[in-house]
Formats: C-alpha cells, structure tokens, sequence
C-alpha cells in the first residue's frame, strides 16, 4: 500500500467515523440543545482539522532518498482530483437548488446553509477523491508499494 | 487561433454582451417603473445560452488531430483555476453575507441560492476561458491546428 492509498483510507474512516458520531452526538444531545447539529458540526470540524489531520499528516510524512512517485501515480491522483471537484460542484449545485423546491419560494433560511454548504463541498471533495484514488489503485493492491 | 481559444474567446463574448445586457435593460426598467420592475431583467440572463453552441460552432474537423497533451494539459490547469476561484470567492462572499445579516436576523432567501449557482456557473466559465486564453498567449497564431 503506498503513500497515497494509506491517505486515501486515512481520509475514508476520518470522515466515516465523523459522520457516526456526529449522528449520535446529535441525536443524544438533541432534548436538551436548540442546534445540536451545528454545535457538534462546529466542535468535530475544529477536533479533525486543527488536531486529528496535522498529527497524522506528521505520521504519514515522505521519508527520503526514494522515488515513490511515477507518471501512474501522478495520473491517478489527477483523476482523483477531478473527481473530487465534480463531486464538490455536484453537491454545491443539489445544496443551492433543492431548498428551493422543498420550501416556498419566499421562505427564508438560515445564513448558517452557506457555511453548510462550504464544508459540505470540502468533504465531498476530499471523500471522493480518497474513493476514486482506492478504486484506481485497488482497495487492497499491495503492488504499489 | 485553436479550437480551445476560439471557444473561450466566443464564451467571454457572450457572457460580457449576456451580463451587459442584463444591466442596461435593469436600469432602464429600475429608472422607468422603480427598483422592484428591475427583476425582470434577469430574464436577458437566457443570453447565456448561446455559449451551448460552442461545440457546434467550433467543432473538431474529421481527419486531424487538434488536441495534443499541451492543449490538455492547458485545458486541466484552467478549468484548476477556475473552480479554485470559485471556491475562494463562495468563502469569501459567505463570509460578508454572514458579516452583513448576522445583525438582521441572520437569514437570506431561498430564491438567492439559485442566484448562487448562475453566478458560480459564470465565475467559473469565464476565468476557466481567460486562463485558457492566457496559457496559449492572447494573440499567439502559432498554435493553430
């Protein structure tokens, strides 16, 4: 497994396990707070972004003196990236759009949607891209070392 | 001039005459029956849809090879840009709508967020046109195909 797909399932459970617990960390605190949902939206972004990612980014860091990047490589990670930015595009536009069909078109919304969208965008991306660099090399391909 | 910067060139001119258009026509209805008669005007936004026939317009020609990895490698970094501009504009412009109303309510309507997407859609289209147009060099004749 290289350097790439060790990232790529890094970013998988990340967002997973983030996903779970904010589910149940919301609906535990839902009696007892007003948005429990931006509460623990707010709490895990700030825990992953500014804790979890720089320490693991430190453990998965290049050791050198050995070529571990070729034109495959590159290839698949520019694929990856792409995927990742049509999917971000993707949920961008479906965020903006279907408020609008699901309420009245003169109901207001919270200013909160926006930030919603921008970090719903920027997961969307990083997990699809994290998808798609598993799915090119294999799940489970240990040739790439 | 290739088939790459004939299409970007014809996109920036349509989106500049669609969105001046636009203008004119919203102050002249805003001057003649007030700010509210100024909506309609968006309608001249439709304009956009000419930029749809640019592949019929600028079709390849059968037989010749227009499109190397130059012209890829351009076309990927531009359309890079592009939505990298978009994101940082969408931040930015959630950052002061979140600046301006939090004080009012903190809410904006729903019929702004199909406004969102038009606007993405042109912010993306036209800097994706000048970065194409700027790789290749404005009026760069050697690159014909």
């Amino acid at each position: 497994m290289n350097r790439a797909q060790k990232w790529a399932w890094l970013i998988v459970v990340l967002i997973l396990s983030w996903l779970a617990l904010n589910i149940v960390v919301s609906l535990a605190l839902y009696p007892i707070c007003d948005e429990p949902v931006m509460f623990t939206v707010a709490s895990f972004v700030v825990i992953y972004n500014f804790i979890v990612m720089p320490s693991l980014t430190i453990l998965f860091r290049e050791t050198k003196g050995k070529v571990k990047f070729d034109e495959r490589d590159k290839l698949i990670q520019k694929n990856a990236l792409l995927t990742g930015a049509i999917a971000s595009m993707l949920f961008f536009g479906l965020a903006c759009l279907i408020p609008l069909f699901i309420l009245s078109p003169n109901t207001r919304i919270s200013i909160w949607w926006l930030a919603f969208i921008s970090g719903g965008a920027g997961l969307t991306y990083f997990f699809t891209m994290a998808i798609s660099i598993l799915v090119q090399y294999g799940w489970k391909e240990k040739n790439n070392e | 001039m290739n088939r790459l910067q004939k299409i970007a060139l014809y996109n920036i001119i349509v989106m500049v005459t669609a969105l001046t258009l636009t203008v004119v026509a919203a102050a002249i209805a805003a001057y003649l029956k007030g700010l509210s008669a100024a909506c309609p005007a968006l309608a001249m936004l439709g304009l956009l849809g000419f930029m749809g026939l640019s592949p019929i317009l600028f079709g390849g020609k059968p037989n010749k090879i227009d499109f190397d990895e130059r012209d890829t490698s351009i076309q990927i970094k531009s359309t890079t840009i592009a939505y990298s501009v978009f994101w940082f504009l969408w931040v930015v412009g959630s950052i002061i709508t979140w600046a301006i109303k939090r004080n009012s309510g903190n809410s904006i309507s729903v019929e702004v967020l199909p406004l969102m997407v038009l606007a993405g859609f042109l912010v993306v289209n036209f800097v994706q046109s000048i970065a194409i147009l700027i790789s290749y060099g404005w009026g760069d004749k050697n690159v014909e195909k």
